[in-house]
């Protein structure tokens, strides 16, 4: 018996690495739409490379040196020390540097004489580089004001300190969709984990549908008939097809956790056993869905039309296409396979609630044991001619 | 005792009887012809005797094994060759034979020259390591051959194995059956081409509306069936007294002329001097005899005379 299991399961996957179309739709495409969606609305921008070079040695020099060296700007800037103005000017023309600032030799005397003084900036050909740059220098500027509108109007020894030092409380550089509402759409999680999670379970639940299609196929084809005039246990082969479209989502998991991983630098966290739960749950969810439409059906052409329908409202009801439309339909999002795992995987991702991640789970466990019973029973309506 | 047994076999969907009691032997080393109309439960009693379906009714027994008993037993003496391509087009050809050939459990390197023995059997050796979407739909048919005899099955069932292809591949088909009996498998073999069964089967079974309505060799459904030799004479003229002559002669059933009287039909009893009578009788009465052909009877008419129908009537 498991012979027959997984001689059949191991054909399975031969067949299933031969065709092409779904290794492209069930593994590409995820990756595709994961980028698409994913670079489309996060928030998360790298650091601006900003070349400079500081010719003054006045007074200031020293709070120049700690701003352009403090850790609250790093997220935003990564410095590169020049050493001209001419070479500020080049690195950005070049493209080595996003954005160039010159401190020219008389800004602290300026300054201080109460004169009109400036940084020489030099934006680069990226426009969201720019717009992070001159943030963290009018950051320093409006304090720079701050601090002599202060003296000018308090004196001169009044306790007033330049530079960035509540930067720690307060992000220098905010950037995002109007109204600032990612963080309620995407949770503790960012766009780019957001998506790569909803994508995923979309994935495997259409991978179940291979399980099915693969059974009616082979029902229409004659081939199942085949398997069962032989003298081996009928459900091990029907088991093994199964298993085999099994085995094809965990290996569409595991590209697309690394692959989103190493290449989009999605954070999966370290819980690689609770995912895998998570996948295997859905995987077994969506099987057993396929097979209970299957059975009713009839044909591979409407399962999958069916299938296909079902899968897409439910990834749409779970906010999977578009963030934030699961808190509009309410009790509607709940009823999907899609809002069990999705809550497990971000939960995971975020490793922040651990009691909701397991409880998720215990939910999906739940419904993917309930159809896979479902299944079980209406099995016979799928693989059997005359059931 | 022979090989197959059907006692009382009835399959019954709801109300309706689509295999009816069905009573008769195959011997071991047979070629058996199942024939009969679309419906008229052929498929039905293939699939029942090879345990893809459930019989309502009676038994069957497959070298002593009952199928309702020992299902197991009888699957492994059996090689279903289905109508249908049932093979996967993704695979080659040998993995499409390997993987059939691992479920009946065959181990290893007798596995191996299984496989390697079961394409060449079916010319398609040379052409192991190809997919079958490359093949013509005769090698198809080969392949499906080939994934059913690799466990050297006592019995082979072949279910119109010749369906929709190219006379050289139907001929190759028909030589393997020939051979596949020498080897000493015991053959059931379904078609909708008399002709076909008529070459290879050393003994037919003809079923109608779910009931075995003869069963025997060729020559006793002849027999069975009434059904005689025909001589037709193609003479210069028509001659009344020779007509006279044909008709009153007792190894004669029948004489029909053509409309000019130059082309007689004669159907003739079982009699070995009867075509020299009749010679005699043209060349008594002065006719030039131009052209004589004979026809034998054929399963066609003989089918078309037990049912009423032909093998094609849906």
């Amino acid at each position: 018996m498991i012979r027959v299991w997984l001689t059949t399961a191991y054909y399975e996957l031969v067949k299933y690495g031969r065709m092409k179309s779904v290794l492209v739709i069930l593994i590409g495409l995820p990756l595709l739409l994961i980028l698409l969606l994913g670079s489309a609305f996060d928030t998360d921008l790298k650091p601006a490379k900003v070349a400079l070079y500081v010719a003054d040695q006045g007074e200031l020099s020293g709070s120049i040196g700690e701003f352009w060296n403090g850790e609250a700007i790093k997220p935003f800037v990564f410095v590169l020390k020049t050493d001209s103005g001419q070479e500020v000017e080049d690195y950005v023309t070049e493209g080595i540097a996003d954005y160039g600032v010159y401190v020219p030799a008389d800004f602290s005397q300026k300054v201080l004489a109460g004169e009109k003084a400036v940084w020489k900036t030099f934006s680069g050909r990226y426009a969201e580089k720019n717009v992070a740059a001159d943030a963290v220098i009018g950051r320093y500027m409006a304090e720079l004001n701050l601090k002599f509108a202060a003296m000018a109007t308090l004196g001169t020894d009044a306790p007033v300190r330049i530079g960035n030092a509540d930067a720690r409380r307060q992000s220098l550089v905010a950037i995002g969709n109007l109204g600032n509402t990612e963080d309620r759409l995407f949770g503790e999680t960012s766009a780019m984990q957001y998506y790569a999670a909803a994508y995923l379970i979309m994935f495997l639940l259409f991978s179940g549908m291979s399980a099915a299609l693969a059974l009616l196929g082979q029902k229409e084809d004659g081939t199942l008939r085949r398997l069962y005039a032989m003298p081996s246990s009928f459900r091990a082969a029907v088991f093994g097809v199964v298993t085999g479209a099994v085995m094809l989502a965990c290996l569409q998991s595991l590209v697309v956790i690394v692959f989103t991983k190493y290449v989009y630098d999605v954070e999966w966290s370290g819980h690689y056993l609770a995912i895998a739960a998570v996948c295997l749950l859905t995987t077994a969810a969506g099987t057993g869905l396929a097979i209970i439409v299957a059975s009713v059906a009839g044909t591979s052409k409407s399962t999958q039309t069916l299938f296909t329908i079902l899968v897409t409202t439910m990834t749409f009801l779970s906010g999977g296409m578009m963030a934030g439309i699961q808190n509009m339909v309410g009790i509607a999002s709940k009823l999907t396979i899609n809002h069990w795992a999705n809550i497990s995987l971000r939960a995971i991702m975020s490793g922040s609630d651990a009691a909701a991640a397991w409880n998720a789970i215990g939910v999906l466990a739940a419904i993917a044991a309930v159809l896979s019973l479902i299944a079980i029973f209406r099995l016979p309506k799928v693989v059997m001619r005359h059931a | 005792m022979g090989l197959i047994t059907f006692r009382d076999v009835v399959k019954k969907y709801d109300t309706s009887l689509i295999v009816n009691y069905l009573n008769f032997k195959i011997e071991e080393g047979e070629i058996f012809g199942l024939l009969g109309p679309n419906g008229a439960g052929k498929s039905t009693t293939i699939n029942m005797l090879s345990g893809l379906l459930e019989l309502s009714g009676g038994d069957i027994a497959v070298d002593g094994r009952s199928i309702r008993k020992q299902p197991l037993e009888v699957k492994r003496r059996i090689g279903l060759v289905p109508q249908e391509l049932a093979i996967y087009e993704t695979l080659t050809a040998r993995e499409n034979v390997t993987f059939f050939a691992k479920l009946y459990g065959l181990p290893g390197k007798l596995l191996r020259e299984r496989v390697d023995e079961a394409l060449r059997f079916v010319g398609l050796l040379d052409r192991a390591k190809d997919k079958p979407s490359t093949y013509s739909g005769g090698m198809k048919r080969r392949l499906n051959i080939a994934c059913a005899i690799m466990h050297r099955p006592k019995l082979i069932i072949m279910d119109e194995p010749t369906v929709g292809i190219d006379p050289q591949s139907r001929n190759h088909i028909l030589e393997s059956v020939r051979e596949l009996n020498r080897l000493g498998s015991t053959v059931i073999y379904t078609s909708h081409y008399m002709e076909e069964v008529d070459a290879i089967c050393s003994r037919i079974g003809i079923l109608d509306q779910g009931k075995l309505i003869a069963v025997g060799t060729k020559e006793e459904l002849k027999r069975q069936a009434g059904q005689a030799e025909r001589l037709v004479f193609e003479i210069d003229r028509r001659d009344e007294p020779a007509l006279a002559e044909m008709e009153g002669h007792p190894g004669v059933k029948r004489v029909e002329e053509s409309d000019d009287g130059r082309t007689l039909i004669v159907t003739v009893k079982d009699s070995p001097s009867i075509l020299q009578d009749l010679l005699f009788i043209i060349q008594k009465h002065g006719i030039a005899l131009r052209q004589l052909t004979r026809i034998e009877p054929n399963l066609e008419s003989l089918f078309l005379q037990m049912t009423g129908r032909t093998l094609r009537d849906e």
